[in-house]
Parts: C-alpha cells; structure tokens; sequence
C-alpha cells in the first residue's frame, strides 16, 4: 500500500467523513486485519463489527456497515491505517469474505466485457434504426428552430439581452431537450450566466453564439466531417456514447498514467468530477468526467498525484480528451519526484525507480495482449505537436491549444503542466503565473498554498485552462503531490 | 471583431452595411454558403472567437516578487509532516505543544502547512508558531495584511545599526514599535536615546506602545528619560511611565509615592485597645492580628496627577474619589514596602484590611501593586483572597476576580499553583452547587496553570478523575461534575511523563462504551459524559504520538 494520508483523505465524500476516518486510522480499532497484492482488509468495531475492504488497484471498497457514504469512514480509517504506517498492515490469506467480494467484482467485470460482443439481435436492429432515425429528425427541426431564434437575437441586437429574465434562456434549452438535443440545452443555459457578468458580455455572448452556429453548421454538413469530427459534432449536439460502444470504438491506449489533478464543479442540475491523466510515454492527456447528481457519491476514479499503468479508452474525438479507466494493471503508486519530464528547472525522472523517456513518438495503444480486438491503432502523430503534457512554457502551451483547437474548435478546457513558473499576486488581489516571458491569469480566488509551496521560486504547475484562466490544480514540491484544488 | 460587435449589438436590422468580415480564410468559406446576414453574422463572430481563441497571446511577464530566503532550520520529516497535518485539521488545542518540540529540535513547518498556521488566530498558537515559520513562512506572511503577526523585526538588524536606523526613521508604527522592542533587548540605551529624541512627535497611542517597550531591561539609568516622559500630555502615557518609574525603587518617584502611601496606611500591631477593641475582638472570634487604620486623600494637586494618579474615571460620584485615589497611589508600591514596614507577613495585613471599610479597595490596590512588582509572596496570599471572594459573593464582579486569580496565579511558583489549584480539579471538589467556584472562573484558571503539569499534580487530577468515573453515582452526580472542556484542558495538560501510564488506564473500554446505554441511552449528561471521556482519551494518546514522533 503505497498512497499517502492526503491522498486517501482525497476520497473522502465530506469533511465529517475524513475526520472520521482520521479517528479509526488507530490499530487498537481493528482486528482481522491483513492485505495482499490487491486488496486490504480488517474488521472494525464500532457499535457493531464491520467487514471492511478495499480493492488496491481502483480503490473501489465495500463495508458491512450500514452508512450510505462511499466510502464510507471505516474504509478511510483503514486506508489511512496503512497510508500512515505501512508495515502494521500484515501480508496474509484474504478471509473469505474477502475474497468472495473479489471473486465478484471480478465476474462482474467479465459480465461487463461481455457486453461488449455485438448483443442485439437481429431482430432489434430495425427497430433501433428505426428509433435513430426518429431522433435524428427530431434534433434537426430542433436546430432548424434554434438557428432561426439566433438569427432573430442577431437581428434584433444584443444590447437588450441584459434585461431578459432567465426563463428567456430556460425556454429555449427546454426546447432543444425537447428535440432531443442537451448538448445544445446546455449550452444555452451557460449563455445564461453571461449578459451583465462583466464589462466584456458583449464580446463574450456574441463569441459563445458564433461558436454555437458553427456547431449547427457543421451538423447541417456533418457527411463532409471526418469521422473523428463527426463524433465530436455528434457528442457537443446531445448524442452520448454508453461505456460499452466507448470501449468499441475509441482508442485504447495502455500507459503509465500521471494523475496531475482533480477538481469538482458545481453545475445547475449537479456536479461534474473532472480527473486529468497525462500519459508518459503516450503523451496524451486524458479527462476521466463523471456526474454525480442529487449529493450522491463519485464512483471511485484516479487519486490526483498517483502514477497507474493503465488502459484508458477514449472518446473518439478529432482530439481524443475524454476516457474511462478500461483496465488497471496494478496498483496505483504515488508521484514522487517532478511531476512529468524534464523541464526548465528539472532534471530526474518523474517516478522514482522508473527510467523511461519523457514521451514517445510510438504510442503503445494496442501492443498489450489482453488488448480487445477492436481496438483501433493509436493515431499517428507528431510528438513535438501531440505531446502536450510534458511540462512546458507558457508560450508553447498556448501554441498547443491552438493545435488542439485547429482539429477540434469548440474544446473549452485545457490540461497544462507549467514548467517552471512562478504565482505572482498582484496588488488588485487578482493572481497570475509567469515564467520567464509570459504570464497567464489565475482564477479569481486567493492562490496561498500555491505561492507558499513556491517560495517565489519557479515550479511546475498542473493547472487546467478554460481559454480565460488558470485553475491550480496540483504540484510537486518535498518530494511528494500537493493538491491545489480542494472542495468548499 | 469590433465591427462585427457593433453590428451585433445595435442588430443588423438598423445597421446592414457591408457583409461581416474576420479577415481569416474563414470569410471565404462564409461568404461560399450564401446565407442570410445574419447568419453569416454569427459564424463569422464564431469564426472569429475561436481563431480569437488559437491566437491566445500571453500576457506580459511582470516583475517577479523577490524569493523566499534560504531556510536555516531543517525540515519537519514525512511523519512529523502527517501528524501536524493531522493536528492543524483536527487537534488545534494540542498542537503549542507539538511546534514547541518541532521548534525545540530544529525544526520547521513544511510549506503545506504555512497557510493554516498564518490564519491562527489564538495568541498562544501565535507564539508557539512564530520559531517554526521559517524562512518561507516570514516570507510568504509579507504578501497577505491579515499576517503581519508573523512578520517579525528581522532578527539580523541587531548587528546592522544602519538599516535598523533606517526602520526607526521610516517604518511603519507596528514595525517601529517591534523594532524598539527588539533593539531595547539588545541594546537598552540606543532604545532609549531614540526614543527620546522623537517620542513627543508621535500621537498619543503610539507614543503609550513605544514607551511600553521601555519594560524591557528596565534600570536606573532610564529615570531621567522616564521623569521627563511624566510631563507628556496624555494621561495613559504619564500613567505608564509612572509604573516604569514605580519600578525602580531609587527613583524619585518612588519615593514621592511611598511617602504618600505611608499617609494613608498606619498598622496598630496591638489592635485596637479598650472596650471597642474587645467587642470588635469577640465579634470576630478573637482577631488579634494588629489594625490597620486607613487615611484616603481627600484632594490631590498638579503633582500627583503629574506622578501617573489618573483622576476618577467620568461619572464616578464624588463620595468615591478618596478611594479610587488611594488605589492609584497603593497600587504603586511594592507591597513588600507593607510587610518591612508593619514588620509583619501578608496574611497578617490582608486579615486586617477585612476589619476595615476599606477592605475591597485595600485588596484591589495591593493585587494590582503585586502584580505590577511581581511579587509571589503576596500573590499567593491575595490569590487565596480572591478564591474565598469568588466562593462567597454574587456575579457582580466576576470579571475582576477572574482577571486577578488568573493573573496572580501566574506569580505563584508552579509547584504552589499546583496545589492551590489541584483541589479545584478534583471532581469530588466540584459536585455541591453552592460554595462552588462560577464555572467561567474554575476553566480560566485551570487553563491558566502553566502546562505541562507537574508528575505528582498530573497523577492527583488523573486518579481523582479515574475515581470518579469509575464510581461515579447515578444520574444527579453527572450534572455538576467538571465539564467536557475542562475535561480537555486537562488532557493537553497533563506531564508528558504521565502519558505512557495513563494511556493503559483510560484504555479499558469501559465508560465510554456504556455511559450512553445508561437509562435507555436517553441521558443527555451521560452522553456528554461519554462525549468527553472519548475526546480526553484520544487527546491523550494523540499526545503521546506527538511526544514520539517530535521529541528528540
């Protein structure tokens, strides 16, 4: 067991949870208590006696007790139990409550691959086509429709917006989930949020109009698009991909995953985790986004400032960002030294005991052998371009934004790890990051733990870009990860 | 962009010029698709955000902020990093003692932890976080107002005079007045000569905290300086210069003081003679401890308001202005002045002073005297006083008498506190209602008793405790016994020798496991009981993690 207390206080749901949790890391509370390669396991006694455990490789737990938290606070106090103190954690023979859980998990799993085998039947395949064709009609009267209510805001002027109340927007999205379009449903409820905002609305709402024109245009077109775009179009119009046609159809693509961050926004009608990978030798960054909606826990992910050896399955997308864990190889092991590569201020590998170049221009999708058959060799591409994710300056980041944005235009969010910048706050209380010629703005808030881990000394930053701003998301500093980022 | 703005914005219905244009190859891809004005509107304005978007240039590098200097302590280790993580999240009241041992071996703060020990608040977290900032700590404390507390004097100007100087002529008030406190320690008469040359240019305010860090490595040779400071315009500042003087017992103003002191107290070792001293003596079951006859002034001049005798506070009646300036003039005087003078022992005087009206102005007077000369002989005396005083009387004055067994109870010498303030702990002690100490006054002063406790006192407070848990009577007893936040000012006070020992004893799970089982579980005083038990226990071994992972 190798991760570190703040990253098992990570997965806390709440900050009850976590303090909980902190109270049963005490060796007194446990008996029965053992791990192995995979798993660990004790039975705690709190008003009753709890079987907890947990699964090494995704963190995933299961605990006889009756809280509805995931996870709950006796797997975190075992966790943090071993996290804190490694060796009082003996090796041994799972119980058998133990090991029927994995032998679940495990057939579960298998179920879960099965599914992938092509499952509908003939029978059902003209009633599906028949239900695709209904939507897709659907959809294109829906943006016939929107296309003309845009064309009236432009007519009409956008200096009156300000004054419209939200039902205005409302009305509109509740339209497009009406034709069966939520993407677009959603983009016009982040319009929303904009006229009146800040001095520059203006420029902003007619940018974020445009941007939402082109989509319907290149839908009108899509035929035109590379399949790659097309899915793209398909994805940001409302069509959602299930995990298993996912899995079918997008890239796979095994690597040694650097989790550079994680952060959690609330949304109108949830919140959405956003987890950030970047893969060593792929030099493909990754966004693993899940939903929760109603307070409901996250399904576990990636710990932020852990390496895992991975297979992930992307999206299909002209820019592959979007992808679900397909398999772990092991247990994840923590960040140790720089984050990724070598940088301006750096020098050793990035994980300790781990000798590899900073990327490769051969990705490695595909060469494992439990590696399904359908999955697609790993595009082809130009390091210096693809490779995004080794620590950068500033200046070349942009330039890869813009590479990024010629193949797919309406991405909106960024991965970036910094290579020696340094958080400057300046009078106004507004923050920024510069390095030696360029400088970039930080979300509006108080950057303390950054410019404290810093010293006012150049680090490498993982951060995520919105177009507008730097959102801090994580560092390497004393040799271990910091998160940045942390829940209210 | 701006005239496709303009045209958006006013509507293309009043204003259809020429067809929009980005001046990007995306104009001849629009203009191909023949579409109406406005739509070409729109996607040239997306056309022209998202190449808006590519072109991104980043803003100009601006002036970097000097670094933070190199540290010159050692870091704090991977597991003294976890448990002060731990400890800032959870454990604030323990944490003083976990940063006196971090600071004690050399130790400092990682960065991860700098900005939560910048937002303490708690005087004492301060001090015990001050040693262990570090250099980043004191560096990163410059950028935020809300931190000043941490930004110290630089220790280094003490060997350059020149910057020092420097600080003095142009720095803020607070770094001036850290900068006199600081060179004062180091060099008494540079501190003194500045202040002198430039005190009464100052406002009052700060000329009262400038002339405060005179306290420091006070002597004779600061009479002068102090004299002319008696002529200063303020009342507080003449009043705070007459206390430094008080303290010098060669100075004329303490002689002009005692002299007017010894007016107004005269002592009859005898007692009173005659039958009147008869009665009084059987009244007061056979009192023959001598009497003390008090003369309060009934005018005072120019001169004594000159010598720091502030006049009655606005609205105090005149009947009351003979006692209140006795208490200025007594609470001047060392009060060993009293016990050479009668040739007698404290208790003998404060027993006296009961006989007399002019008791609770005589007590007041020589508290504030024993507190301002430091004096433990009397303290204890007068700190005993004060307790029977708080046992006895009504709310009324509950703030004064916690202020002195508070303050009184620092003078005392440990050992002595301990056992004045140990019976007060113990549970039994505290059950009855009546006769009782008020609640707030019992915590202030068990939290006042310097910690660690002693061996011998933390074993007492443990057994005592320990007793009465585990025989403990139903139900009523709960109610009035100590409270859970006494409880855990005992357990961050208990020796750190005590921990091992005592860890086994409060192990045995127990109370805490049945207490709240208790009359179906609905007990609320049980349940806090229980509460408490199992906070003062892992208060208990989160000690005692601490005194093994940071001592030594």
């Amino acid at each position: 067991m190798t991760l570190d207390a703040e990253q098992v206080l990570a997965l806390a749901p709440d900050t009850a949870s976590a303090a909980a949790g902190r109270k049963l890391a005490a060796l007194d509370t446990w008996q029965v208590l053992g791990r192995n390669d995979v798993a660990i396991w004790g039975e705690c006694r709190g008003s009753a006696l709890y079987q907890t455990r947990a699964d090494l490789r995704d963190l995933s737990s299961r605990c006889s007790c009756p809280s509805r938290k995931l996870p709950c606070k006796h797997v975190l106090g075992l966790l943090l139990l071993a996290a804190g103190s490694p060796d009082v954690v003996p090796l041994g023979e799972p119980p058998a409550w133990v090991s029927e859980w994995l032998a679940k998990r495990a057939g579960a799993a298998r179920a879960r691959e099965a599914r992938l085998a092509p499952s509908a039947s003939d029978a059902d395949a003209p009633q599906a086509a028949k239900r695709a064709g209904r939507r897709l009609s659907l959809v294109r009267e829906g943006i016939d429709a929107l296309d003309l209510w845009l064309a009236d805001l432009v007519r009409h002027g956008l200096a009156g917006l300000e004054l419209q109340p939200a039902s205005f927007w409302e009305k509109q999205a509740a339209r497009l989930v009406d034709a069966q379009a939520p993407g677009l449903a959603a983009r016009i409820r982040r319009l929303a949020g904009i006229p009146g905002a800040s001095p520059d609305w203006p420029e902003r709402l007619l940018a974020a109009l445009g941007r939402l024109a082109l989509l319907n245009e290149a839908f009108r077109r899509l035929d035109s698009l590379d399949p790659a775009l097309q899915a793209d179009v398909r994805g940001l119009i409302g069509w959602t991909l299930k995990e298993e046609e996912v899995l079918a159809h997008g890239d796979h693509v095994r690597d040694t995953w650097l989790v550079i961050g994680q952060w959690i926004e609330e949304e109108d009608r949830g919140r959405a985790q956003r987890t950030w990978l970047l893969g060593r030798r792929s030099g493909r960054g990754a966004l693993i986004l899940q939903f929760s909606f109603a307070g409901a826990p996250f399904p576990p992910s990636a710990v932020p400032g852990t390496a895992l050896d991975a297979t992930l399955a992307f999206w299909p997308s002209a820019n592959p960002q979007r992808a679900l864990i397909q398999q772990r190889h092991s247990a994840p092991i923590p960040i140790t030294a720089a984050l990724y590569g070598p940088s301006s201020t750096q020098r050793a590998p990035a994980l300790a005991g781990r000798t590899s170049p900073p990327y490769s221009a051969v990705p490695t999708a595909g060469a494992g052998t439990d590696a399904p058959a359908s999955v697609s060799a790993c595009r082809d591409a130009d390091p210096a371009e693809d490779a995004w994710y080794c620590a950068t300056p500033i200046v070349a980041f942009l330039a890869r934004v813009a590479g990024a944005l010629a193949r797919q235009p309406w991405l909106d969010r960024f991965p970036c790890l910094l290579s020696g910048v340094v958080p400057v706050a300046s009078d106004g209380g507004s923050w920024l990051v510069c390095d030696a010629s360029a400088a970039l703005p930080l979300v509006s808030g108080d950057h303390w733990s950054l410019l404290a881990h810093s010293g006012g000394r150049p680090i490498d930053l993982a951060a995520e870009w919105d177009g507008q701003f730097l959102r801090p998301l994580g560092l390497v500093s004393d040799g271990s990860y910091h998160r940045l980022w942390e829940a209210r | 962009m701006d005239r496709l703005l303009a045209a958006a914005l006013v509507g293309t219905a009043r204003r259809s010029d020429a067809p929009p244009r980005t001046g990007t190859p995306a104009d001849r891809l629009i203009g191909a698709l023949d579409l109406s004005l406005e739509r070409t509107t729109l996607l040239a304005a997306g056309a022209a955000a998202i190449c808006a978007q590519a072109g991104r240039l980043p803003d100009p590098a601006p002036a970097r902020p000097a670094a933070a200097p190199d540290e010159t302590l050692a870091g704090a280790g991977a597991g003294a990093t976890a448990l002060l993580g731990d400890l800032f999240a959870a454990h604030v009241d323990v944490l003083p003692e976990a940063l006196t041992l971090l600071a004690r071996s050399g130790r400092r703060l990682p960065p991860s932890l700098l900005v939560a020990a910048l937002g303490a608040a708690d005087p004492a977290l301060r001090a015990a976080l001050r040693p262990v900032l570090g250099a980043r700590g004191r560096w990163l404390a410059a950028h935020n107002p809300a931190w000043r507390w941490a930004c110290d004097v630089d220790p280094s100007i003490g060997s350059d005079p020149s910057r020092a100087e420097v600080i003095w002529q142009e720095g803020s008030p607070q770094q001036r007045i850290a900068l006199i406190a600081h060179v004062r320690g180091s060099h008494p008469a540079q501190a003194r000569t500045w202040l002198a040359a430039t005190l009464r240019r100052e406002k009052a305010d700060l000329r009262h905290d400038l002339l405060k860090c005179m306290a420091v490595n006070l002597s004779p040779d600061d009479e002068p300086f102090l004299e002319s400071v008696l002529d200063d315009r303020a009342e507080r500042v003449r009043v705070l210069a007459a206390r430094l003087l008080a303290r010098l017992p060669s100075s004329a103003l303490a002689d002009r003081t005692r002299e007017r002191a010894n007016c107004i107290i005269s002592f009859d070792r005898d007692g009173r003679r005659g039958a009147l001293g008869r009665i009084a003596r059987a009244i007061h079951g056979g009192h023959n401890g001598g009497e003390l006859s008090i003369a309060p002034p009934h005018d005072v001049d120019g001169r004594w308001l000159r010598d720091g005798i502030a006049a009655a506070p606005q609205g105090t009646p005149e009947v009351e202005w003979p006692a209140w300036w006795m208490r200025q003039v007594l609470g001047l005087v060392p009060p060993s002045h009293w016990s050479a003078r009668f040739e007698c022992d404290p208790e003998t005087l404060i027993a006296a002073a009961g006989h007399t009206e002019w008791e609770r102005s005589l007590i007041d007077a020589w508290s504030e005297a024993a507190l301002l000369h430091r004096e433990p002989a009397w303290a204890g005396t007068l700190w005993d006083w004060w307790l029977d005083e708080a046992r006895r009387t009504t709310q009324r004055h509950e703030a004064l008498q916690q202020r002195m067994l508070v303050s009184l109870l620092l003078l005392i010498p440990p050992p002595q506190a301990e056992r004045r303030v140990a019976p007060i702990l113990m549970a039994e002690q505290s059950l009855g209602r009546s006769g009782g100490l008020p609640e707030p006054i019992r915590r202030a002063m068990i939290a006042a008793l310097p910690a660690p406790w002693s061996a011998g006192c933390s074993d007492l407070v443990l057994d005592s405790l320990h007793r009465f848990v585990t025989s403990r009577p139903r139900g009523q007893a709960l109610q009035t016994a100590i409270w859970p936040q006494q409880l855990q000012i005992v357990a961050a006070a208990i020796a750190p020798s005590c921990l091992t020992d005592e860890l086994a004893l409060w192990q045995t799970p127990d109370y805490a496991a049945e207490l709240p089982d208790r009359e179906g579980g609905r007990d609320w005083h049980a349940q806090r009981w229980a509460e408490a038990l199992a906070r003062f226990v892992e208060t208990l071994r989160l000690r005692r993690r601490i005194q093994q992972e940071l001592a030594g």
